[in-house]
């Protein structure tokens, strides 16, 4: 709260007046919005152009109160001079039901069988790809960096880049140290060397065969 | 500029030495045998009884409630790991009496977070150490195995698995089964900055995946991490390393097996339904028009195939820091973390542990989450999965009349 000293020393009360501010005893803050419509010239002031737009924009009492109560709330905040004005309730800073990360680790189930009831049936469209190269720039994909450990590569720790558009992956090779600038050439590690075996491959729905591959 | 002057130099010299001798004197002991072997004692004396848990009062058995394996695996992990953790002490590795941390004690350390999966700061103060300490004693540790301990988690050599599909056959039924597939969500809060839906899973946790392929006994032979949770299981797999060896006739392209009628039959593993039907890699039948031999095919698969989910359970209850929720984790170090888990899965069958029955997860492993379920078939998968099914019908009829 401002704490106003009982003997104010009078460069206070000079600095008061030439800001438009009253001086004297009654410096309670509600006093002032009451009252500085009326008690001193406001040159320059903030609060002088307020009461301006208030004379153009309001007639009657309730108005007026409405305009004391949002000033009272704005000033309580920067100087934190108490309760605000409860009829002008500020929007909380804060989420007012934040979401929590909640996760169950406790075992819902009896068994290890997990039901596949109402399980998510992934349904695999002719343009999921999973492609290790191209060229092409990919607008509107998020992008990732991961840090992969596959026991079934030769080297088994390497980074990849992962790029999504909603049910569309992409996974590309770090740029930098294995990529080849013109041509789709990359040094291979352990499972590089397969991929180039099979070249870009895309899902199909082929008429004999549901067969989809990578 | 001038040279120095002899006689000063000299004099420096002579404080340096001074100065060392001191140190030696007087500092860090170094020697590994003289510094911390009681390491145990002190963490017994400490640890033996907390309020509201019950550690077992044999001293053996506490020891593997605390560090899941038995003393003698316990020392076969500080010899994996001695001279990583040995050759470089830090001056930061200190414990509270002024004294480099033994091997033992670093090891003791590590293991008891990752199994424990509490906080640092609990599992510094149940052995008298920092956070700090506790977290290099870790990361340490998990470098140090993931390059140490690699033999323990390979692809089985021809003759290796030729062991394991007969192991398979004998236990359920199945010819030329090299194994049982299955994935699961490793739970993690990631900073505001770093949210990305691709990390952020079906059941809106952010998660990185592990995917999984044991052999008969539960031991992991091949695994998959680090791909993002947003990612589906069957993506995950079409994402492995081992998926791509599959397709390209370089892996599970072992001996084919001879059944009645001149049928043959490849190498496969089997998976669920969240898994493409795929000509090395059997999933169940849908389950609605089921008929009895399908039925029966269902659960003969469905109880093969839960070794991988058992598998997952005792990764997940022994080393509990997978089961728990990271706390902003390093994308780059999880892999690694998860690694080393799966590596001491391994290294308890290997050496013929036996983890406590109270320590496996009950429930699922992938608690809260439901299963996914992949349309995708493959006709040469499909005729797989006809034949192994008229094979074990085969076997059922001839059973009654032996």
């Amino acid at each position: 709260m401002i704490s106003t000293a009982n003997a104010a020393p009078n460069w206070l009360d000079r600095l008061r007046s030439t800001k438009g501010f009253p001086t004297g005893d009654n410096l309670d803050l509600d006093h002032f919005l009451r009252n500085n419509d009326h008690d001193t010239p406001k040159p320059n002031s903030f609060e002088s152009n307020l009461s301006d737009c208030k004379r153009v924009v309001e007639n009657g009492d309730e108005k007026e109160e409405e305009w004391l109560g949002i000033m009272t709330n704005v000033l309580s905040d920067l100087f934190n001079t108490g309760e605000p004005n409860p009829r002008f309730k500020k929007s909380c800073r804060k989420q007012a039901n934040p979401k929590l990360c909640l996760v169950s680790t406790e075992d819902q189930s009896s068994g290890c069988m997990r039901k596949a009831e109402n399980a998510p049936v992934e349904i695999e469209t002719k343009n999921i790809e999973i492609e290790e190269d191209g060229e092409r720039e990919l607008v509107g994909y998020s992008r990732n960096e991961v840090t992969v450990i596959d026991t079934s590569c030769a080297e088994w720790k390497f980074e990849k880049l992962v790029f999504r558009k909603r049910n569309v992956w992409k996974v590309r090779e770090k740029k930098g140290k294995s990529r080849v600038i013109g041509r789709k050439k990359r040094k291979a590690n352990g499972c590089d060397g397969i991929v180039h075996a099979k070249k870009k491959l895309k899902l199909s729905n082929g008429a004999a065969s549901n067969h989809v591959t990578l | 500029m001038a040279p120095p002057k002899k006689s000063k130099s000299k004099k420096t010299k002579k404080n340096s030495k001074k100065l060392k001798k001191n140190k030696s004197s007087s500092g860090v002991p170094t020697e590994p045998k003289s510094t911390d072997s009681d390491w145990w004692d002190s963490f017994w004396a400490k640890n033996s009884s907390t309020p509201g848990v019950t550690i077992p009062s044999n001293e053996e058995e506490a020891f593997k409630y605390f560090f899941r394996v038995s003393k003698k695996t316990f020392d076969y992990i500080c010899s994996l790991v001695r001279e990583d953790l040995v050759s470089r002490p830090p001056s930061g590795l200190i414990n509270i009496e002024g004294r480099l941390l033994s091997v033992e004690k670093q090891v003791a350390i590590a293991l008891r977070r990752l199994a424990s999966g509490e906080s640092q700061v609990s599992v510094g103060a149940s052995f008298g150490v920092g956070q700090s300490t506790v977290s290099q004693v870790t990361w340490r540790f998990i470098e140090a195995l993931e390059e140490r301990a690699k033999h323990h988690l390979k692809w089985p050599d021809s003759n290796r698995m030729e062991e394991i599909k007969s192991n398979f056959e004998t236990s359920f039924g199945l010819p030329n089964c090299c194994g049982a597939i299955d994935a699961t969500h490793i739970i993690m809060t990631l900073p505001a900055v770093q949210t990305s839906d691709d990390w952020c899973d079906q059941e809106n946790n952010y998660s990185m995946l592990v995917q999984g392929i044991v052999d008969h006994e539960m031991r992991f032979i091949d695994i998959v991490t680090g791909w993002p949770g947003g990612m589906s299981v069957s993506r995950l797999l079409k994402c492995s390393g081992f998926f791509k060896l599959c397709e390209a006739d370089q892996r599970l392209n072992g001996n084919v097996r001879a059944l009645s009628a001149g049928v043959e039959l490849r190498e496969f593993i089997v998976g669920g339904a969240a898994y493409p039907l795929l000509p090395w890699l059997i999933t169940p039948y849908e389950n609605n028009g089921l008929s009895a031999s399908m039925s029966t095919f269902n659960s003969v698969h469905e109880a093969t195939r839960m070794l991988a989910v058992k598998a997952f359970l005792q990764l997940k209850g022994g080393w509990r820091i997978l089961n728990k929720v990271m706390w902003r984790p390093d994308k780059r170090k999880l892999p690694s973390i998860i690694l080393v888990c799966c590596l001491l899965h391994n290294i308890i069958i290997d050496n013929g542990d036996q983890l406590h029955p109270d320590v496996t997860l009950s429930g699922h492993h992938d608690s809260g989450y439901g299963e996914q379920c992949c349309k995708q078939v493959d006709s040469l998968g499909r005729t797989m999965r006809e034949n192994l099914d008229k094979h074990l019908q085969h076997n059922k009829n001839k059973a009654p009349a032996k």
